[in-house]
């Protein structure tokens, strides 16, 4: 038990090293550190301050645009070994199946905590050195829990990489197959959803004083997507995707992680549900992806 | 000449047809319809609500605002028909073989690239088609036409 363990370490290093040095992942993390430093830094030109609603566009980017991320992660992560014929060389040594796929999520997931490192401590770090917000412990312990958030978010979608790339036939396809269910579950996810309640319920959303049975089917079925229930505690909307409608109903609490009009406690009690799906989601998508793996045919 | 191209048009319906049939081409032809039908479907709910603003007709500016939506996303259809056209050949180690046969580099090319345009019009015409034809059925009979 202990040698498998350190076996899946080393397997794990691996993956992190050739990982970071390859310049598609380096294109990926600078694109992305990019487009977060410019929004962040337009956001707090904009003079609003993080902890008072002012993290919106910056929750927005991240939410759409990280999951690519993950997804450029995981890709490749089994598909890529057995199309070089190297898983089955590799599993002459005395090592098995479940070592090396533990060891390629480990090593995947350190990978993933180091670019939502960097992107949090640029896009928080750049709202606040821009807009001179003094910031406190409570504030920072916000700001970690936002982190922790974020990473069980792209969590998922790594996951879901893995998942593909244990399927696929080639790298290419599990890219796109990854790209393809980036776009549906989280682009446009919204858009799709109130297209399916207005044409379910037949009404539109846009008669004002006639879209209840619209409005509550769109929350019930933007529920199946993991973008709403980072939304949901991270900035207290329900949706974040692209032309989504997003309308908070109801007595509305607090507004997200970063209102520090709220306690912590407030928080949790209000989204300990959303919180739930954000971790058990990718424990679930990691235990498939295992046992998955463990009993398809390799060879090919 | 001509033979040179007959091969490129053979070469282009083997590239059409292998693109066809391949379970990643469909599913982004899935995604791509869904996307342009979803925003095709809002911008017609708006035009119903809004009502007639620009002298048009209402179905015109449902149609004008898929315009931005196509823009954004047909990149992505290109990109992905094209990308792997030439180096899956080489990997595959089949363009060597295609040389050996009477064909010359430029038909190959040529073909590749008449397949995947005739695909790429197939996906937009498919889109396109599905979304107007939605808009035609769903909106058109509650739009009122504008006086003019």
């Amino acid at each position: 038990m202990r040698k498998n363990f350190e076996n899946a370490l080393v397997i794990a290093q691996k993956e992190f090293a050739d990982r970071l040095l390859s310049p598609r992942f380096i294109a990926l993390l600078l694109i992305c550190t990019i487009i977060l430093f410019s929004f962040s830094y337009r956001a707090g030109m904009g003079g609003r301050n993080i902890f008072e609603k002012g993290f919106l566009d910056v929750a927005q980017i991240i939410a759409l645009f990280l999951p690519m991320i993950g997804i450029a992660i995981g890709f490749d992560a089994i598909v890529k070994e057995r199309k070089l014929s190297s898983l089955n060389v590799l599993l002459t040594h005395p090592v098995f199946r479940d070592t090396v796929i533990a060891g390629k999520l480990l090593g995947s997931m350190a990978t993933l905590a180091l670019v939502v490192g960097i992107s949090v401590v640029v896009s928080v770090g750049t709202i606040l050195v821009v807009t001179g917000v003094q910031v406190t412990a409570p504030e920072l312990s916000r700001v970690l829990i936002f982190m922790i958030l974020t990473f069980l978010y792209i969590s998922t979608f790594l996951g879901i990489g893995v998942l593909v790339s244990i399927f696929s036939k080639s790298t290419t396809d599990s890219l796109i197959y990854g790209i393809v269910i980036w776009i549906n579950l989280v682009i446009v996810f919204s858009a799709i959803v109130i297209m399916v309640a207005s044409i379910a319920t037949g009404q539109s959303y846009l008669e004002l004083d006639d879209n209840q049975h619209v409005l509550d089917l769109n929350i019930k079925l933007q529920r199946f997507s993991p973008i709403h229930h980072y939304a949901e505690t991270v900035t207290g909307h329900p949706s974040l995707s692209w032309g989504g409608v997003s309308v908070v109903r109801g007595n509305v609490g607090s507004s997200g992680i970063f209102d520090t009009g709220h306690t912590l406690e407030q928080w949790l009690w209000e989204y300990w549900t959303n919180l739930a799906v954000l971790i058990v989601t990718p424990i679930i998508l990691f235990i498939v992806s295992i046992i998955i793996f463990l009993r398809r045919d390799i060879t090919m | 000449m001509r033979r040179s191209f007959k091969n490129s048009i053979a070469i282009a319906q083997k590239e059409f047809a292998d693109n066809l049939w391949s379970p990643v081409f469909l599913a982004l032809l899935v995604t791509f319809t869904l996307i342009v039908f979803t925003f095709s479907y809002r911008n017609g709910l708006t035009a119903e609500h809004i009502g007639p603003q620009t002298g048009n007709t209402l179905l015109m500016d449902g149609f004008a605002g898929i315009v931005r939506t196509m823009g954004r996303f047909s990149p992505l259809i290109g990109i992905a028909l094209g990308f792997d056209a030439v180096i899956k050949e080489r990997t595959s180690g089949s363009l060597n073989v295609l040389l050996t046969h009477p064909v010359f580099r430029d038909n190959i090319i040529l073909g590749k690239i008449l397949g995947s345009m005739t695909t790429l019009a197939l996906v937009i015409v498919i889109s396109t088609t599905i979304s107007a034809g939605m808009l035609l059925l769903v909106f058109a009979p509650k739009i009122p036409m504008p006086s003019r």
